[in-house]
């Protein structure tokens, strides 16, 4: 009995701890003493497991932190962002020389270079040795954090993927010399920036100068988002800004939507079935989750295949969804499209009749299909096609 | 054995009031006929033994808001731009269908939604009073059903809430109607704030707008109201937008001295700085119910007002006030010391500055500037 009260009080300790928040000092060489951090991990967290979660690393987590954690706690609920380990550190009165800067380049500087250092090589691998963490992270600033953080990104492989940056206070020629380094970007990243109308003006100035700059570099590799917050100051725009930052910065997490279709898809050089394997990919990378390509999915990016003309990636995207799901009628249907875009009617025909064997989608049910072959029947007149490809076959 | 058990459950809950952790409780109900589990987060700092009252947030549906609530009364708090507050979350995953029914004729609570009125305002509510430091100021916060549901507490005599926040409600047939008619007649300050998005849902949006459409002409004076349409925001995005801007309404005379406020008021109050300071924060005691601790921007400000003004009655005041408020602290050495110095007493302005230098730094003054005084003085 007394070992059942035992056990109940550990089990009920983890439970509740586990989503709670854990205070812990880390020891640090380069600073030459402990720093308060604070830490969440996904309610359930569960060290045995697999899983890996993104880590959102928030500087001045003093105060950033509570918003942060309350914005991922929201979101996740509705399943509009992966469940992620939220790292603050506590920076008080060292803030000062956290940030400390070089005044010509905005770069860290003395003691600002030792707590570069301490982020780098000791705070974020004592992070990843300790949980189940993936590649994506998210750095979170204010301020003169937010210009901090931005030096991270000169490095070769910079250790975030995500910039959170609000109301950053750039110095020195950090603007001028980000906007150089991210055109030349060899991995993906994602940067938000925020400012308000009633912003700081000298912030607000030149943040709305950055935004019209960093817009044009908008490419494959740099992904770019900038809000305008109405009516609110350099400390009330925060927890806004954070709420929009967060559902975008995870936007690949979520269905394609107009902006990734406008931006990245149609724009792609490639064919679309590679686009949308490397987005899957990269979902697995990031964030640790397998999952079978969705139907719409599938859709969206034929409609656009069929909007731009492009035949081959047609052509492709069914053989896609035939290897997904070979018993499914979706990537037989896009063959027999493609073959009927094409001018192949004869092949056309016999991939609808095949599709009509196999199950059912939500969208491309039989009736749909036999439409389509009557279509197609009505034409048939004109029987001259050559059938020279069958690689398909 | 079991002595010890105790005392490690002792030592757990006390970790959790040091941290200032969310607490879990399941609260038995007697309306409800079942438990109903609670999330309550206290202030930071919070101490049971202090006669500090804080504002009461209740949160509905707090298994998905409770949390984005807290993070911004954290933040905002700690910029001291709303008073700290105690956060109460109430869970309704699984009973959200039954908590908010309605009668289809009446458009009003009916069977476990009258019970669930009830038991938030006869049960809850007087507990939460009983075991924690809490005001009279309370603030209810919903979203779509429950944001529709917490209406039903401002037709009371006594409404229950002081401060309404309805992120995208999902209004009840014709409440709308009931609440333009209820609002004129409301006679104690109430904040409104509503929020809805270009990409809300439409149905939702369009009910919104109409209400704001009769609110937005109401004049009663005790009537606070706010609404925010946000442009880039759908149903769930704009819950993240309107938490820190009902805050900012629900709090807007509380905020500390601003520049323009300084220029534009306490400079010009005829009975002086210090007068001013009084009056502000006695409004805000009347206004809010609770009392605020003056804070030390507003000490700055008023001491640099009475500097500029030559008004040395003032400062004297103000030094004894931020001697009374922060005796720990060299915020009261300070100002004494600054009314010394005016006042033309170098012995007792050295001797304010020096005793100083062993209390307690504060945002503003730290012993730097204490011993500047000192050596400027000494010269």
């Amino acid at each position: 009995m007394k070992k059942h009260l035992l056990f109940l009080c550990v089990a009920l300790y983890c439970s509740t701890l586990t989503s709670q928040i854990i205070n812990k000092e880390l020891p640090s060489r380069y600073l030459n003493t402990t720093r308060d951090i604070k830490i969440k991990l996904p309610k359930n967290y569960d060290a045995e497991s697999t899983v890996k979660y993104p880590v959102i690393l928030v500087f001045d987590g003093d105060y950033l932190f509570e918003p942060v954690s309350g914005q991922v706690h929201f979101q996740t609920y509705f399943k509009e962002m992966p469940e992620s380990i939220i790292v603050g550190i506590v920076q008080g009165k060292e803030r000062f020389y956290d940030g400390y800067f070089d005044e010509l380049t905005g770069m860290p500087f003395e003691s600002g270079k030792r707590f570069y250092d301490f982020v780098q090589n000791e705070l974020l691998p004592y992070i990843d040795s300790k949980y189940n963490t993936s590649p994506f992270r998210v750095a979170v600033g204010h301020n003169t954090m937010a210009n901090f953080m931005n030096s991270y990104l000169f490095s070769d492989e910079p250790i975030f993927k995500a910039y959170i940056n609000i109301s950053p206070d750039f110095k020195g020629t950090m603007a001028n010399n980000l906007t150089t380094r991210l055109s030349h970007l060899q991995n993906d990243v994602f940067y938000y920036l925020a400012t308000s109308d009633k912003d700081v003006p000298q912030l607000r100035d030149q943040i709305r100068q950055i935004n019209s700059t960093f817009k044009t570099l908008d490419t494959q590799k740099f992904t770019f988002y900038y809000d305008e917050l109405k009516g609110d100051s350099h400390y009330t725009l925060v927890t806004g800004a954070l709420s929009k930052a967060l559902d975008k910065i995870f936007e690949i997490f979520k269905p394609l939507d107009d902006k990734e279709i406008n931006e990245k898809v149609i724009p792609f050089e490639g064919t679309l079935d590679e686009y949308i394997v490397d987005r899957y990919e990269r979902i697995e990378e990031y964030f640790g989750i397998s999952k079978p390509i969705t139907e719409e999915e599938f859709a969206k990016i034929v409609a656009i295949a069929e909007d731009r003309e492009d035949l081959e990636s047609l052509k492709n995207i069914g053989k896609l969804a035939n290897k997904q799901d070979p018993n499914s009628s979706l990537g037989t249907y896009y063959l027999a499209l493609h073959a009927e875009k094409s001018g192949k009617n004869k092949k056309a025909t016999k991939f609808y009749e095949s599709a009509l064997t196999l199950k059912e989608t939500t969208t491309i049910d039989k009736a749909y299909i036999q439409s389509k072959l009557e279509n197609l029947q009505a034409l048939a007149v004109d029987d001259n096609e050559k059938d020279d490809e069958d690689e398909e076959n | 054995m079991k002595i010890r058990i105790t005392s490690v459950i002792v030592c757990l809950l006390f970790q959790y009031i040091a941290w200032s952790q969310v607490i879990y409780e399941t609260f038995e109900s007697s309306k409800l006929e079942a438990t109903r589990e609670i999330k309550i987060q206290l202030p930071r700092n919070y101490d049971p033994e202090d006669d500090v009252l804080y504002p009461l947030v209740i949160v509905f549906d707090g298994d998905y808001l409770f949390e984005p609530v807290v993070g911004n009364t954290d933040y905002q708090s700690y910029w001291e731009d709303i008073p700290n507050c105690l956060v109460v979350g109430i869970n309704q995953n699984d009973t959200r269908e039954d908590d908010f029914a309605y009668a289809e004729d009446t458009n009003f609570p009916i069977a476990d939604g009258a019970n669930f009125f009830e038991f938030v305002g006869m049960e809850l509510i007087p507990y939460i009073q009983d075991n924690y430091m809490v005001s009279d100021f309370r603030i209810g916060v919903g979203h779509d059903r429950s944001a529709n549901f917490l209406n039903y507490y401002i037709f009371k005599d006594v409404p229950l809430f002081r401060a309404y926040v309805l992120l995208s409600p999902e209004f009840a047939p014709g409440i709308i109607n009931y609440i333009s008619e209820r609002v004129p007649t409301i006679n104690t300050n109430t904040f409104y704030y509503l929020a809805t998005a270009k990409d809300d849902v439409t149905q939702l949006k369009t009910e919104i707008l109409s209400l704001d459409n009769a609110l937005k002409t109401v004049e009663n004076q005790f009537f606070h109201y706010k609404m925010d349409n946000f442009e880039d925001a759908n149903h769930y995005s704009l819950v993240g937008l309107g938490i820190p801007k009902a805050l900012n309404q629900i709090f807007s005379f509380y905020k500390p001295i601003t520049k323009k406020e300084y220029q534009e008021q306490v400079l010009v109050y005829e009975e002086g700085p210090f007068a001013y300071l009084m009056r502000k924060y006695e409004d805000i005691e009347l206004f809010y119910g609770f009392k605020k601790k003056v804070v030390e921007n507003d000490l700055r400000a008023i001491a640099a007002a009475s500097k500029k003004k030559n008004d040395l009655e003032s400062l004297k005041e103000l030094s004894k006030l931020a001697r009374k408020e922060y005796p720990d602290s060299m915020i009261g050495a300070y100002y004494q010391g600054m009314y010394y110095e005016e006042e033309g007493n170098i012995r007792k302005a050295l001797n304010s500055y020096k005793s100083g230098l062993l209390l307690e730094e504060s945002d503003f003054i730290n012993k730097d500037m204490l011993l500047d005084k000192i050596y400027e003085l000494q010269e």
